[in-house]
């Protein structure tokens, strides 16, 4: 994207031409991956020509024709949006949720609705490939949106967290996720599953990248009262060059992220050695012990099972039949979870925050670090179906103290194990996404992870 | 599968003790799903039992959530 910036500013090339380039790239990609729901390209050529006409009028806005994609739990007023889902089939919105109205105010040429998990919460497998290995799971719910980044049929992507949906699919697909502090970006105009769980994210192939969307979507909104009217006030997240990471602590939680009996070894071994390269870049790393961390994936799924079967308790009753078994599944399972538990995880929450919030004080963190997820992406021919309560899975595992927290948590490329790409993420304290991507920006730097692409020559096999 | 410190249930939920938790809940269960539910029921008595091991007398449940560490 801030290539694509550059050639645009410079006149090198037209927002027309670009979007031309990513609209054929979809064309070429979308039979072998499936990312894309629902296309505009007629809507999408008429933005980049609106856009070539600003910058003529001397207009330099900070996405000003950059070709963006946005996952389907996100109204916008120019496609459907039907979540994945039967259920929604049809469903048209009047309005652009806030996040994707903020992206088209920045300039933004919208492309059309990537796929998600029903709901991005069903467990049911949509068509979506990991375009590393085709046979492979793409990541979780925000899955369209990271491979429409990683083959280059968008620029960037808008995804949602709930439980790891923005930083699972950049973790298996070798790119860059952001989700920012609960409360940073307006979810207003995102289909809800828990609204404490919940945030709005960024997939991108560059920490520069996330940067930028973040900094023209951030801020209070009315019609969202999660969001922080403080935060409105910070102006500027654009990053500064940080040279070394010398003055940097970094917590690592060998139990939970690194001895967890689900991480793999290429896994521990990329995102150790990515930690090897920080300390060498001047980083401190402390090992640290927050015990209360293996409580996060039994609150998380409480909460998250709950919420979602409240939010789904009409349409449930009335559209039963247009939803996918696995999801009626677990929206019924949620909805036979006493109350009185469902009070107690929220208090559990507390002490989990505070745990976290005591570990970074007391070690006077800047961030914990460890794998984005334990594993590589799994082969969708052989891995066996789910188990029962599928919210406890490993895929959740690391991602849950993320969402439970609302810390800002930055994935980003570290290396391979088996072939398939490995994430390392930066967790930070509140409102501090600078932070944490002036952290990765320098590994970055160091690296050429990130400039990694997928071969997509292979024809798919599911 | 490890699912963190959440051990494993200690005992099969019957398909006839969903049927009639669903009844007194008013939730409406499909045929197919019954054991599929009785095995994640079993498996969920197990997180709560996680839950109900601590100590929450003096936690203020917030209705409300923020990240930010004001307390």
């Amino acid at each position: 994207m801030t290539a694509a910036r550059e050639r645009l500013a410079s006149g090198d090339i037209s927002a027309l031409e670009l979007t031309k380039l990513v609209l054929d790239q979809i064309e070429d990609t979308e039979p072998l991956i499936h990312a894309y729901a629902y296309i505009s390209p007629e809507h999408a050529l008429e933005s980049a020509r609106l856009a070539d006409r600003r910058r003529a009028a001397g207009e330099d806005l900070p996405l000003l024709g950059i070709p963006l994609a946005v996952k389907d739990n996100m109204e916008t007023v120019d496609a459907p949006t039907e979540v994945g889902s039967r259920a929604m089939k049809g469903y048209r919105s009047s309005r652009d949720a806030t996040v994707v109205e903020r992206a088209r105010a920045a300039g933004a040429v919208i492309l059309g609705k990537t796929v998600t998990h029903e709901f991005a919460y069903g467990l049911n497998t949509p068509p979506t490939r990991n375009p590393w290995r085709l046979d492979c799971f793409p990541g979780a719910s925000s899955a369209g949106s990271a491979v429409a980044v990683a083959v280059g049929s968008a620029l960037a992507a808008l995804g949602t967290d709930t439980a790891g949906s923005v930083r699972t699919p950049a973790a298996v697909n070798g790119i860059v996720g952001l989700k920012p502090t609960y409360g940073r970006v307006s979810r207003a105009g995102v289909f809800q599953a828990s609204p404490s769980l919940d945030h709005v994210g960024f997939l991108a192939r560059s920490v520069e990248d996330c940067a930028l969307l973040l900094n023209v979507t951030a801020g209070f909104d009315p019609r969202d009262p999660s969001t922080i009217a403080d935060a409105a006030r910070d102006p500027d997240l654009a990053l500064d060059r940080m040279p070394d990471l010398r003055g940097v602590r970094l917590g690592m939680e060998r139990p939970y992220f690194f001895d967890y009996a689900e991480v793999q070894p290429g896994v521990r071994a990329a995102a150790d050695a990515a930690i090897s390269q920080m300390r060498s870049l001047g980083a401190e790393v402390i090992e640290v012990s927050i015990p209360e961390l293996s409580l996060m994936s039994a609150v998380g799924s409480v909460i998250n099972l709950v919420d979602n079967s409240a939010w789904h308790r009409r349409l449930m009753r009335d559209k039963r039949s247009d939803y996918d078994p696995e999801t009626r599944r677990m929206l019924t399972l949620g909805a036979m979870i006493p109350a009185a538990t469902y009070a107690n995880a929220h208090k559990a929450r507390r002490l989990l925050s505070r745990a976290v919030r005591e570990a970074f004080k007391t070690n006077h963190l800047d961030a914990l670090v460890g794998p984005t997820v334990p594993g590589v992406a799994h082969s969708l021919l052989t891995t066996p179906p789910l188990t029962p309560t599928p919210r406890l899975s490993p895929l959740v595992h690391h991602n849950y103290p993320g969402n439970l927290t609302g810390l800002p948590v930055l994935s980003l490329p570290c290396g391979f194990a088996e072939g398939l790409p490995v994430g390392l993420q930066i967790m930070g304290r509140p409102l501090a996404e600078k932070q944490i991507m002036q952290i990765g920006l320098a590994f970055q730097r160091s690296t050429d992870w990130h400039t990694r692409r997928p071969n997509l020559q292979t024809r798919p096999n599911v | 599968m490890d699912a963190g410190n959440v051990p494993p249930p200690d005992g099969a939920f019957a398909v006839d003790q969903v049927v009639t938790a669903a009844g007194l809940l008013g939730v409406v269960v499909d045929d197919n799903d019954l054991t599929w539910l009785a095995d994640a029921m079993a498996e969920q008595r197990a997180v709560e039992a996680v839950i109900d091991s601590l100590v929450l007398d003096d936690v203020d449940p917030l209705v409300t959530f923020d990240p930010r560490w004001n307390d």
